[in-house]
């Protein structure tokens, strides 16, 4: 069977392993030193012992159990959410700067956050970084930003019904993104000091907030948007060379694109309400998928794009940690990480 | 792939030598073309009652067709009244000046743009109650675009052509890859299979694009300017290929060009659409000798010579 596939020149799954198992062992590597660093290192071995259901030591067993566990979870949705939503929007809207940014989901999130700390009566009295959040109400802050993004959604949904040409959908959500941002900034602009540092907080994005009561909230949004997407991916296929062909080849161009604009928003949506506007991520890992596979193949690019993700956040998570008293904010982290990774990709296969 | 190796007496330049050739179908010379004022006409004197195609369903027939768009809810018609059809097994040529509506027609025959008045039928079945799907089955197009290809290798692109009868996973069968080399062999790009589509010369990629069409493995193929950018040898071997596709195949190929002298020679059936956005149809030879040409292109500084069958030009010669 791999002979005839391999001779026609249509061979997804040849291009598909390498990087699969690459990553995925990659990405096993990171959990467990995801898990061992921290305010208290663990030893690489005593993770595995933990994890293997018997800890050296009673205390390391229940930081893994009580906060490790629940980040690393927490860290592999939300890489594998953003991942697979910047793919969905890159090859939908044909652009290789598209992002979960950029049909202004997560402005509108921020909006909801913004809304929510600065016009709500509760003022938390802590100011440190994250430990300002819990003091607000968690599952508060993360209704805000779905009730934000959610609408958002709504607007580019309305609009994308509407226009023909789905350059112009992007468009119209970079711009109601402008609109939301310029609404934030106001409302920044005219808060109380206290508020502004907590809402800065927000901004520059955690994995360390969901605990297992969420998780499984979590995981719900990101399986859901990502089950939807793989669905998809002949039109997604399509879509990459272009809407009229798609409609060409029997694919109901409409009716597809609500299905993947509402997968994005949920993959987006759900991310940013749970860590906060998560940047670089889901604009980086689908390019460092395309790269790795060099394949135009969804049902490849969607899983690998994931893994990507999932990389990346480790990686920053990792090195957020590694301080050990007080984490770095994740969000510059990744722009940190991401960007000579994915220029050097691009720099050592420059052939399209 | 060079004209010589095509046997068709059509490939013989100049008109008077294919006007025999057109002539052995004489079922093809519809009374109501042969005269100017009909040629010009899109009335229903095209299609006379007693044509003996009558009796054949054609591939894709259109009734009092409007076309254009609609601007905020008013509609905008650019040519009114086209009656047409392309028969199976024909090569049907649509020429036209700049800006008279090829595309708009051409995209509204595609079921891409809802027609503004009148109806389309494919196969004898109101194209308004075929689904995108079924549609997919009956008529394949190649539309004159932006190609964005990413990593997909010139096979893969060809695969798009099995999309309406593979399932949601995609899954090639034995039938769809063997309707895929067949298509790539029929191109002559079978050795391009494992190439990168965006590797590929415009000549190449047009060809690959064609293949795709015909790896869908549709009645009906629609090429959107297929010789746009290309140079004149790959010109004329897309010509071979229209041809082959429509008498070989059994395809009923719709193909808009601006190349009229290739048209002219090749094509069983010519549409054209004059800048005043009247369509008329008719055999290419008679449409040739009734100034119909001429009068849609209607430049000042050239004619069109029907002896020859190419523009000229009026100044110093």
């Amino acid at each position: 069977m791999t002979d005839t596939l391999s001779s026609t020149g249509i061979d997804a799954r040849e291009r598909l392993w390498l990087p699969l198992a690459g990553l995925a062992a990659a990405a096993a590597v990171l959990s467990l030193i995801d898990i061992a660093v921290g305010s208290v290192r663990i030893p690489l071995a005593a993770v595995w012992q933990t994890l293997a259901g018997s800890p050296p030591r009673e205390e390391w067993g229940t930081i893994v159990h009580i906060f490790r566990l629940p980040k690393l979870l927490t860290t592999i949705l939300a890489g594998a959410g953003l991942a697979s939503a910047g793919l969905i929007l890159q090859s939908m809207f044909r652009n290789p700067l598209a992002g979960p940014d950029s049909l202004g989901i997560g402005a509108g999130a921020s909006i909801g956050v913004a809304l929510l700390m600065f016009m709500g009566g509760t003022a938390g009295s802590s100011s440190t970084l994250i430990g300002s959040l819990p003091s607000l109400g968690y599952l508060l802050l993360v209704i805000a930003a779905s009730l934000g993004a959610g609408a958002i959604l709504i607007i580019i949904l309305f609009i994308a019904r509407r226009i023909e040409q789905v350059v112009t959908v992007l468009i119209m959500g970079i711009l109601v993104g402008y609109l939301a941002s310029s609404i934030v900034s106001l409302l920044v602009y005219f808060g109380a000091p206290q508020k502004v540092q907590m809402y800065l907080a927000w901004t520059y994005g955690s994995f360390g907030g969901v605990t297992w009561k969420e998780i499984p909230w979590f995981a719900g949004a990101v399986i859901s948007g990502f089950a939807l997407a793989l669905c998809d991916t002949k039109a997604l296929n399509a879509f990459l060379v272009g809407e009229r062909f798609a409609a060409t080849i029997g694919i109901r161009v409409s009716a597809a694109r609500t299905r993947l604009l509402l997968a994005s928003a949920v993959l987006a949506g759900g991310v940013t309400a749970f860590c906060g506007p998560i940047a670089f991520l889901g604009i980086a890992a689908p390019h460092a998928a395309r790269l790795l596979t060099r394949s135009a193949e969804h049902r490849v690019l969607l899983p690998v794009s994931a893994l990507s993700g999932i990389c990346f956040a480790l990686l920053a998570d990792i090195l957020s940690s590694l301080p050990g008293k007080g984490m770095l904010p994740v969000n510059p982290l990744l722009a940190l990480i991401g960007a000579p990774l994915i220029i050097s990709l691009f720099l050592r296969k420059t052939e399209p | 792939m060079t004209p010589t190796q095509n046997q068709s007496p059509r490939h013989v330049p100049g008109i008077p030598d294919i006007a025999p050739a057109n002539a052995d179908s004489s079922a093809r010379m519809r009374p109501g073309t042969a005269g100017l004022p009909a040629a010009h006409s899109s009335a229903g004197a095209v299609f006379p009652a007693s044509s003996p195609q009558q009796s054949a369903v054609p591939a894709i027939a259109a009734i009092g067709l409007s076309i254009g768009w609609k601007q905020r809810g008013a509609p905008a018609i650019l040519s009114s009244g086209i009656n047409l059809r392309a028969q199976q097994g024909h090569l049907t040529a649509l020429v036209g000046p700049n800006g008279a509506g090829k595309s708009t027609l051409l995209r509204t025959l595609a079921g891409l743009q809802p027609p503004l008045a009148g109806s389309i039928s494919l196969a004898g079945r109101d194209m308004a109650h075929i689904e995108v799907e079924e549609r997919a089955n009956l008529l394949a197009c190649v539309f004159n675009e932006r190609i964005e290809s990413g990593y997909l290798t010139v096979a893969e692109f060809v695969a798009f052509g099995r999309y309406p009868y593979t399932n949601a996973r995609n899954h090639l069968s034995a039938e769809d890859r063997r309707q895929i080399a067949d298509a790539l062999a029929l191109v002559g790009m079978s050795g391009f299979a494992r190439r990168s589509f965006a590797s590929l010369s415009d000549g190449e990629r047009q060809k690959v694009q064609i293949a795709r069409a015909v790896a869908q493995n549709t009645p009906i193929l629609m090429l959107d300017e297929p010789t746009a950018f290309l140079d004149a040898p790959s010109r004329i071997e897309i010509f071979d290929l229209a041809q082959r596709l429509a008498r070989q195949s059994h395809k009923a190929v719709i193909l808009c060009t601006h190349e009229i002298e290739l048209a002219l020679r090749s094509a069983d059936e010519l549409w054209i659409l004059d800048r005043t956005h009247h369509f008329a149809a008719g055999a290419p030879f008679v449409i040739a000798r009734s100034g119909a040409i001429d009068r849609a292109f209607n430049l000042p500084g050239v004619y069109f010579d029907s002896q020859s069958g190419t523009f000229r030009s009026r100044g110093i010669h």
